[in-house]
């Protein structure tokens, strides 16, 4: 199933498709965060925004309206 | 030593990197004192320089970039790192230095300058942490795979730097491109996969980072809803309290050591206005820059250390969403609060905002935060208008009050930022994506660095403003048009001179005549409807230079030879009458303005001078200048009117 990045909960897991922000998808990539990897949903700031995502070894903060961009396999 | 070898040789070599990997350890373990911070031509990004000996004698000239991620830049530090990297000359060297624990994302970038055909070293940092976790890299297969030397370190406790030096005495070019392809994108699929299978090729890692676990524990606390809020305010207290309370003893013993250089250079010097010049022009000048070298040092060590320990990022993420609504980021919350301490180190510190927009916004309200040079004029005031023992239920109304200053500074930049939001507009999309590094202990010698950095660089930029306006001021306030201050001493000759009254009510009088004294009476009308009178109007002109300057202003005008008797300029400026009408000068409603004036309006030539660095242009400070000056103007007319 695929869903938005935006869409998880804490706790899950899952394999990033697609970013589709061509901009967000250099910045993204730049870090680590790259289509094909994995990625587990680490932690909410409070307010649920931004998100904490964790890929590898290495936590990345995302708003959540970026995180909307970005099409995870769950 | 063989015959090749030459004395006079040397190699340049460009230090690149991500963000946060140990550029600066290394930098500064190569280099050592012989470094120098200046700026990249026409930007405000920092870039440093230093050299040292390789044991043949090679000189090696060393520039050290703004960390960055990948040769396309998202903030204006990247763009000038990566403008730099791509200017070099195909002889000098690029070090690359990646974190051994975040080897992809390293790799990344340094196989994007490899394609540039430039000869590159690749260091490994944080070695320490991959054999504490049981992790191997294989560093020879790395090494054969990518076409160029590989050299593990531990720039933390300068393990291997011996090592680089031995690499750097010959670096040979082998234009093998990372991607065969014609075009290499900087991105591209083939990229990231080759990288990847390098790493999984050439990296055994056996268990789970210890650091990640302790890093997932601390975070349950520091970024909960409200723990997270809790320890955020109690670490801000605690700065807070470390830059007001310890920076005193030290900004104590420099206004000492500036008044005992004075009193001797008062006995030795002749009279005259050379020595009038460098005591009151020159020597003030400098004692007000160098009084804020420990506030700013303790703060920008503070920063250093929460940026260092990974806490900076927890903080950003935290207030990120509350930020937004007002067009700012998460980044911006250590730079506003600094603002309480000195605007110019805070808008310094606004450069880790990626967001140009963002950046600008900061900087722009960063001045209305209530900063220290605001506290002897808010002091002086409130005890003037407020008496000392009322209060507002349990609490004293002088402190009540100070509070509500320092909440219309913040309330005022919040709202400010919102304004701006609509009007400023952005070109390049840009998003608030930031990496939450893993906590550990601040590396000691960078943090000193780090502040030792800052300081230079507010003596020399801030210092020069504030000394070159505080002789213009000196000029402004001793000098009047001919013939003026022959005329008052005339009137008084009949006096006893040696009198101190007198040379008080002189001093006074000359002050009033002077240039600065007409241009104070000059914009009377038009602080007339503030409450003000003409010689408040002298304080503002002089206090242009630095806001704490209205506290001697005023100490002269109301003829009182000596500034550090804060009370008496108090009960003078109490007993202060209006020679017409025969009230008192300073009412609740006139003090009640005044703060609110100095609240709001920019007057602090130091600060403008960093704005115009920082953002490279004079709209901003002037556009500060402007606005600023009118929220003042208007802010302290509605006061006056209610309190009238």
């Amino acid at each position: 199933m695929e869903t938005a990045l935006s869409n998880m909960h804490k706790g899950q897991t899952g394999k990033i498709i697609e970013i589709l922000d061509c901009a967000l998808e250099q910045q993204l990539v730049a870090m680590g965060c790259v289509p094909g990897e994995q990625l587990f949903v680490e932690n909410f700031a409070p307010f649920k925004d931004p998100i904490e995502v964790r890929i590898q070894d290495q936590f990345i903060s995302i708003r959540v309206a970026d995180a909307g961009k970005i099409i995870i396999a769950i | 030593m063989n015959d090749t070898t030459d004395l006079n040789h040397t190699i340049c070599v460009t230090l690149v990197g991500n963000p946060n990997c140990g550029k600066t350890s290394l930098f500064n373990a190569l280099t050592g004192l012989n470094q120098k911070v200046g700026n990249f031509p026409g930007v405000t990004v920092e870039k440093k320089t230093g050299k040292f000996n390789l044991h043949s004698g090679t000189m090696v000239y060393i520039t050290d970039l703004p960390g960055t991620y990948s040769l396309n830049p998202c903030s204006e530090d990247e763009k000038e790192a990566v403008n730099y990297i791509k200017s070099t000359s195909s002889k000098d060297i690029i070090l690359v230095i990646a974190d051994a624990t975040q080897l992809k994302r390293s790799l990344l970038l340094c196989s994007q300058i490899i394609d540039l055909q430039k000869p590159v070293v690749l260091v490994l940092n944080m070695m320490d942490i991959i054999q504490k976790n049981n992790i191997h890299i294989n560093i020879e297969g790395l090494s054969e795979s990518l076409k160029i030397p590989v050299i593990p370190i531990n720039a933390r406790i300068g393990k291997g730097i011996e090592n680089i030096k031995k690499v750097l005495e010959n670096v040979s070019y082998t234009h093998k491109p990372f991607l065969d392809t014609e075009q290499a994108e900087l991105f591209s699929n083939e990229r990231i996969e080759k990288i990847n299978s390098l790493v999984s090729k050439n990296v055994v890692s056996a268990n789970q980072l210890r650091e990640t676990i302790f890093t997932q524990k601390l975070d349950k606390i520091l970024t909960h809803s409200i723990g997270g809020y809790l320890s955020f305010l109690c670490i801000m207290f605690l700065i807070f309290q470390a830059v007001f309370s310890f920076a005193q003893y030290p900004m104590e013993w420099i206004e000492s050591g500036f008044i005992y250089l004075s009193n001797i250079l008062n006995e030795t010097i002749p009279n005259g206005a050379a020595k009038d010049l460098l005591l009151n022009g020159l020597l003030a000048g400098l004692s007000g820059v160098f009084v804020f070298i420990p506030q700013i040092a303790i703060l920008f060590a503070l920063i250093a250390i929460l940026e260092d320990t990974g806490y900076m990022a927890r903080i950003s993420f935290i207030m990120d969403k509350l930020l937004r609504p007002f067009g700012l980021n998460g980044r911006s919350v250590v730079p506003l609060l600094s603002g309480t301490a000195c605007a110019v180190p805070s808008i310094m510190s606004a450069r880790t905002i990626g967001n140009l927009k963002d950046r600008l916004i900061t900087i722009f309200v960063i001045p209305l935060v209530s900063c220290s040079a605001r506290i002897p004029v808010y002091t002086l005031l409130i005890s003037l208008c407020i008496p000392a023992d009322s209060k507002v239920g349990i609490f004293n109304l002088q402190g009540v009050v100070m509070m509500g200053l320092y909440l219309l500074g913040f309330i005022a930049a919040l709202l400010t930022s919102l304004l701006l939001k609509y009007i400023i507009k952005q070109k390049i999309k840009s998003y608030f994506i930031m990496e939450m590094p893993i906590y550990r202990p601040p590396r000691w010698s960078s943090v000193v660095m780090e502040m030792l950095n800052k300081v230079k660089i507010f003596v020399w930029e801030a210092g020069r403003i504030i000394v070159a306006i505080s002789i213009v001021l000196w000029v402004l306030s001793s000098y009047a048009p001919p013939g003026k201050f022959k005329e008052i001493e005339e009137k008084h000759k009949n006096h006893n001179v040696s009198d101190n009254e007198i040379n008080n009510l002189i001093a006074s009088e000359k002050l009033e005549a002077s240039y600065a004294g007409i241009l104070g009476k000059s914009i009377e009308p038009l602080i007339k409807p503030l409450g003000f009178n003409w010689k408040i109007g002298i304080a503002l002109v002089t206090s242009f230079a630095a806001r704490e300057v209205f506290v001697g202003t005023m100490a002269t005008l109301y003829s009182i030879g000596d500034a550090e008797k804060t009370t008496s300029i108090k009960n003078k400026m109490k007993l202060a009458k209006n020679n017409i009408t025969g009230k008192e000068e300073y009412t609740l409603a006139t003090c009640m303005s005044l703060l609110i004036f100095y609240a709001f309006a920019m007057q602090c030539m130091a600060t403008l001078a960093v704005v115009k660095r920082e953002t490279n242009s004079w709209k901003w400070p002037i556009l500060q200048v402007i606005y600023m000056g009118l929220l003042a103007w208007f802010s302290a007319f509605l006061t006056y009117q209610f309190f009238v």
